[in-house]
């Protein structure tokens, strides 16, 4: 056997020799800069994977919290590689940090509720992600559900932020949590009309309409004897979705049915008596040329 | 296939359909009797038309009956009560769907065009006030008895083999019929679906559903001309509901 030689592993392998232009007064910046420069698309890039899959496996909302609940991680863990790359030690920041933490604290009371409120919000889960909600007189679509708010589309395109504080205190009405509605529609009727005739053309029209259910049915409600009208309630029931444009259906089908059949729907009034249900209001007729003298009536 | 500027008309109960063609375009129309009074012979000069540019090869048209494309909601014409190991034979008509389609003569393709309903049913809901489908209403009444003056051109005749398997009496007042599993056979004159068989399980098992795949008896000779929309040859589903099954004003 021929002399074998071993070389030591120093000398097999070649010492690297890092150019002058890497370092910066001794700092790696160019490292620091390919961490950050790579890490963030990298870490976008995951949290929108991620985010991806919670949309297809369970719904636009989750996939929100996904997302957010991986990217904003990710970053603090690139920055703070960065930052000890640069050699700033964390040490006195955290040292510091405890004294301004008791400051931020004291600060932040009302961000820290709503963060918290948040969290609750996700867990119970009143509404989701394009969802149409009523929070006192804001009614909007959901958006999304944020850690800090809840940001609402109007229906006239306007954006509303609500704290999520605000929410959890507040009643909230999810107008679109479930598949069906029921369309109440007020209908006042002259006091000389016939009820039972008016009942029966209400349901008429309602079950005339493919667009109202059969079931739950249609039902027409007595709410009680007017100042000026008999008033009824006609509750029939559609589809969430096409709530609004079958409640203006009925609207004018009810109208129209009413005119064709004579019916009256009387505006609000008062009959006056005079003390005797008999007597006559004394009318005087009054010229129809401009008033004079402060409207004195010509004797 | 209409030649190039000529109108054909098909009628199917109530439904008019008319059928044109102007250079690579067909287009096609319809219109449904309102009060007992047919629509006119040719279309009104207002109707709105669909249309569709075609391909460039040899083409013809199939019509077909078909099932509406979502559950029925029936009633029977006199609710009863099914005893417990007891069973019932009820029939319902249901208006049939028409499907226009273009088929390449060559290859045999198939496209559908468009499905019309020959009679407009109502929306209803099936399940509760939480959750459920969205199914028609059948303005017929289904029936214990099967008499030559309830055969109509565009209705469909589906059999219902109902029995009670569970230990409670079960009142028969709505249910719900699944057509998206029937096929559809034709006798002169007459259009049948496949039986169903349910047994009903109790209240909280629902009913095993069970298509036979063939004509009832009543309809012995008949041949299937249009396959199901889904094929399935069995499944268990709740078919039953009480009127105060959907709480609100009934409680």
């Amino acid at each position: 056997m021929g002399d074998v030689k071993i070389f030591a592993l120093q000398e097999a392998v070649p010492a690297v020799e890092v150019p002058d232009v890497l370092y910066v007064g001794g700092i790696p910046l160019l490292r620091a800069a390919l961490i950050l420069v790579i890490g963030i698309p990298a870490a976008w890039a995951i949290a929108r994977f991620a985010r991806d899959y919670a949309i297809r496996t369970y719904d636009a909302q989750k996939g929100l919290v996904v997302h957010k609940s991986v990217f904003y991680p990710a970053v603090l863990v690139i920055l703070v590689t960065v930052l000890r790359e640069l050699g700033l030690s964390l040490t006195p920041l955290l040292g510091a940090a405890g004294i301004v933490g008791i400051a931020v604290g004291f600060a932040s009371q009302t961000s820290v509720s709503n963060i918290i409120s948040g969290f609750f919000l996700l867990a119970e889960a009143p509404f989701k992600v394009g969802d149409v909600i009523k929070v006192g007189e804001t009614t909007g679509v959901v958006m999304t559900i944020d850690m800090l708010s809840v940001k609402l589309r109007t229906f006239d395109n306007q954006m509303v932020r609500i704290p999520n504080e605000a929410l959890v205190k507040t009643e909230v009405t999810t107008v679109t949590r479930f598949p069906i509605r029921r369309m109440d529609i007020p209908v006042g009727i002259a006091y000389k009309e016939d009820a039972g005739r008016i009942r029966e053309i209400l349901l008429e029209i309602a079950t005339a309409n493919p667009r109202v259910l059969m079931e739950p049915e249609p039902i027409v409600i007595f709410e009680g004897y007017g100042a000026s009208s008999v008033d009824f309630k006609l509750a029939s029931w559609t589809q969430t979705p096409i709530f609004l444009p079958v409640r203006n259906e009925l609207f004018e089908e009810i109208k129209a049915r009413f005119d064709a059949e004579g019916i009256e729907i009387p505006f609000p009034h008062r009959s006056l008596y005079t003390g005797s249900d008999t007597a006559p209001f004394p009318i005087r007729i009054v010229s129809d040329g401009p008033v004079e003298d402060g409207g004195a009536l010509e004797p | 296939m209409p030649t190039v500027g000529a109108i054909e008309r098909i009628s199917v109960g109530p439904l008019t359909v008319w059928i044109t063609r102007v250079g690579d375009e067909l287009r096609v129309s319809h219109a449904r009797a309102e009060h007992g009074v047919a629509p006119p012979i040719d279309p009104p000069d207002d109707i709105d038309w669909n249309r569709w540019s075609l391909r460039d090869v040899p083409h013809h048209l199939s019509v077909l009956p078909v099932f509406p494309d979502r559950p029925l909601l029936i009633k029977p014409d006199h609710s009863f009560t099914l005893m417990r190991m007891a069973s019932a034979r009820i029939y319902s008509r249901v208006p049939a769907w028409v499907r226009l389609q273009v088929v390449e003569t060559e290859t045999g393709l198939a496209s559908t065009l468009v499905e019309l309903p020959t009679e407009t049913l109502s929306d209803t809901w099936w399940g509760d006030f939480v959750e459920g489908s969205l199914a028609y209403w059948l303005p017929t009444k289904a029936r214990r008895e099967l008499r030559p003056d309830l055969f109509e051109p565009h209705l469909i005749i589906c059999t219902l083999q109902l029995s009670n398997g569970s230990t409670d009496n079960l009142a028969v007042e709505q249910l719900v019929l699944r057509v998206d599993h029937l096929s559809i056979f034709e006798r002169p004159g007459e259009l049948w679906g496949e039986e169903v068989v349910v047994e009903y399980q109790g209240e909280s098992l629902g009913s095993d559903i069970r298509m036979e795949d063939l004509p009832p008896r009543e309809a012995e000779g008949a041949v299937e001309i249009t396959p199901a929309r889904a094929q399935s040859r069995g499944f268990r589903a709740r078919t039953f509901a009480r009127f105060m099954a959907l709480g609100g004003f009934r409680g």
